[in-house]
């Protein structure tokens, strides 16, 4: 695949097939499949339609930056009743449902058993902001990613579904 | 914090590491520049490189940014 991106001018060329879009004047395809995919794990709808380097880096990357986000701040980090902007960001990556019914068994179990500090929910102070920060920015770099996998084309990616916006997107930039 | 730091369970609390909270935002940094240049890179090749120099690029500009806003406390404030 040529890698010339959406700004880089040759994606107006006739016939020339950059790295985000099918040839000018040729319907691209939305990879939705493979947007869920990457909502479930990062990187993985890059491996989906054929691009498994990228998805690799990228499941590598964003993975590591919100298993660090948990480590740095605990599970407790990931709280729907926290302020918006950070669950917001968390909820772009599927697997922050899950750390959410571990920590609810966790905090039930915690009662039972009479340990106050599983109970404690959301930690405060700066080890709780960056954890925080660190998922919430894993989420963001998430949904990055998900726009990106819709729009492009894999090696592995076959001809399917039209979309007119990614045409649109590209005749814009 | 001490009773923090000798029994710190991984994952459940968190982590005792206040004093060098400002080096976190390495990581971030890092990881940002990292998948930036992998989506919007042509080509997975020169990744390290590209991403290194942004990495840098993000670092100076950070430093040069904390420097000034220093130097306008010292002389306005």
């Amino acid at each position: 695949m040529r890698g010339v991106n959406a700004t880089g001018g040759a994606a107006g060329d006739p016939g020339e097939p950059d790295g985000r879009g099918a040839p000018a004047g040729v319907p691209a395809r939305w990879h939705l499949t493979a947007a869920l995919g990457t909502w479930l794990l990062p990187g993985l709808g890059h491996w989906m339609i054929g691009e498994r380097a990228r998805g690799a880096i990228l499941a590598v990357t964003i993975g590591s930056l919100y298993v660090l986000g948990l480590l740095i701040g605990g599970i407790g980090v990931i709280d729907r009743a926290a302020p918006l902007p950070g669950f917001f960001g968390q909820m772009l990556i599927g697997p922050t449902f899950v750390v959410l019914w571990a920590q609810e068994r966790l905090w039930s179990w915690s009662a039972i058993d009479g340990t106050p500090s599983l109970a404690e929910g959301m930690p405060i102070g700066v080890m709780g902001e960056q954890g925080v920060l660190y998922t919430s920015i894993a989420g963001l770099l998430n949904l990055l990613c998900i726009i990106d996998v819709i729009y492009r084309v894999g090696r592995g990616g076959s001809p399917g579904p039209v979309g007119e916006a990614a045409s649109a997107s590209e005749a814009g930039a | 914090m001490g009773a923090a730091t000798l029994a710190w369970r991984v994952f459940l609390e968190p982590a005792p590491w206040e004093p060098g909270w400002l080096w976190l935002m390495l990581p971030i940094v890092v990881a940002i520049c990292v998948v930036f240049k992998t989506i919007r890179g042509p080509s997975l090749r020169r990744l390290p490189q590209a991403a290194g120099f942004l990495v840098l690029q993000v670092l100076v500009f950070m430093v040069l940014a904390a420097a000034g806003l220093w130097l306008l406390v010292e002389l306005v404030v």
